[in-house]
């Protein structure tokens, strides 16, 4: 346990990473998108935000009669 | 008016006309793979089945991992174009080829701050591992000439490129890593002290390292040196390898004392295609002072017409790249350099801050350079290698790797 109370990462001796490089094409929209989409990534990985096969909402629901 | 049927003139019937690209009969058959084709095929056809092709490859524009350029400006592109079948070795060919390399170099060295009395020299070379391959030959072979007996050693980290193993097993020089420390991802000079003899050709030190975006103690190296030698009667020295930060701390952070201010730092290499924003293909390598180019590795070639001294393992090439160079140091001048550096810093801290923020990644990277190098905050039931993985679904080319080896204390 760390002074923030977490667990250590992956043992140091094996220690993956990785890396981005804000190179001048790597705006701060692209920065936004990207911090967005590996956080949204590394949930779905974690199954707490379990991806949907089936759409959440009917395709013809506004085709039903009511 | 009324308007008669005129028969049209012979040979423009059906398929005889048409050269429409998709038509192509090409487009219907297997391209040959492996064996040249008996005959050849229409320019247009040609084209069209590599580049669609290649668009299986990925965007370079999502290509987040990477170091190199892939992106220049139309003006660039045109000049690239421009020059790239004129061969940069042929010196007397092409004269002011020649003179743009020559200001290029002259615009480095004081970028690197060689000191006013140097007579410092430079070359381009295709990247920055070739200029560490030269770099490092210099320091063995001046090694060499001082030292008639003895197996020659090379120190540096385990952070440093491939290159410098690569030229330890090619040209036969022991190499001596440094481990890295578990939360040290860099050399030291105390490391450093431990390894070397009189027997070093030099100690190398990484401003930007590719993992970690780290850049190593030169100045504490750069001491310990000043002591040792003197105490020994040695020459050891430095070379610097600044692939990455040697286009971005001149503008950004120019007060670190890390280049030719340094006494021991008698060789830097660059990649010009990476900070310095011209596409892949470029390096360039400085001496401070033309004695540190051993005189014996020098190639004088005149068949070409002129004498021309080379210090370079590849012969021909284009000079598309080394013109690419030139227009941006004009377009650009120091202050649009500052400005895009200071830009990539800004948004590679703000993306840091980001990942930080979400609570699952920590950063390892100081942030000295715009290279963010992250871990999983917690053991999570999937590697980085997935999560890279999982994000090219989007287009994102992120790289998951391993760290070198850490030291077993």
């Amino acid at each position: 346990m760390d002074a923030a109370g977490l667990q250590p990462a992956a043992d140091a001796e094996d220690m993956t990473v990785m890396r981005v490089v804000a190179r001048e094409t790597f705006s701060r929209d692209m920065a936004e998108i990207l911090a967005a989409d590996i956080v949204s990534a590394y949930r779905s990985l974690d199954g707490t935000k379990s991806e949907r096969l089936e759409p959440a909402v009917s395709p013809r629901r506004g085709h039903h009669a009511t | 008016m009324i308007s008669n049927k005129v028969e049209p003139p012979a040979g423009n019937g059906p398929g005889t006309g048409l050269s429409a690209t998709y038509a192509l009969r090409y487009f219907t058959e297997s391209v040959p793979r492996y064996e040249i084709p008996a005959d050849g095929m229409p320019a247009g056809a040609a084209c069209q089945l590599v580049h669609d092709e290649l668009n299986l490859d990925g965007n370079a524009a999502f290509d987040l991992g990477t170091f190199t350029t892939t992106w220049m400006e139309p003006e660039a592109e045109r000049l690239i174009v421009q020059n790239l079948g004129k061969n940069f070795v042929d010196r007397f060919e092409y004269p002011q080829t020649t003179e743009i390399h020559q200001r290029i170099v002259n615009m480095l060295g004081p970028l690197f701050n060689a000191p006013d009395q140097a007579n410092f020299c430079g070359t381009a070379t295709v990247g920055s591992s070739e200029a560490i391959l030269l770099g490092l030959l210099a320091h063995k072979r001046a090694w060499r000439n001082k030292h008639r007996t003895g197996h020659p050693n090379i120190v540096f980290g385990a952070d440093a490129h491939i290159c410098w193993d690569k030229f330890a097993r090619y040209f036969e020089v022991e190499p001596r890593v440094v481990p890295m420390a578990k939360d040290r991802f860099c050399s030291d000079a105390a490391a450093v002290r431990e390894r070397i003899d009189e027997n070093t050709i030099c100690v190398g030190a990484i401003m930007g390292t590719t993992f970690t975006g780290a850049c190593e103690p030169v100045r504490e190296i750069d001491a310990l040196l000043a002591g040792i030698n003197q105490d020994r009667g040695w020459d050891i020295s430095i070379h610097v390898d600044a692939a990455s930060a040697g286009f971005v701390l001149p503008f950004t952070n120019p007060e670190l004392v890390w280049d030719f201010r340094l006494s021991h730092v008698r060789s830097i290499n660059v990649s010009g295609h990476k900070f310095g924003l011209v596409y892949p293909g470029l390096g360039w390598l400085l001496f401070k002072h033309a004695g540190d180019l051993p005189e014996d590795l020098v190639f004088y070639v005149n068949y070409l017409g002129d004498t021309m001294p080379t210090y370079t393992l590849n012969f021909s090439r284009g000079s598309g790249m080394v013109m690419a160079q030139y227009y941006n140091l004009l377009r650009l001048g120091y202050a649009g350099y500052k400005s895009i550096m200071e830009n990539c810093l800004a948004n590679a801290r703000y993306f840091a801050g980001r990942l930080v923020a979400s609570g699952l990644f920590d950063v390892l990277s100081t942030m000295e350079l715009p290279i963010v190098t992250f871990r999983f905050r917690q053991k999570a039931g999937f590697t980085p290698f997935q999560l890279s993985r999982k994000l090219r679904e989007r287009g994102w080319m992120l790289p998951a790797y391993n760290l070198p080896p850490t030291r077993r204390t």
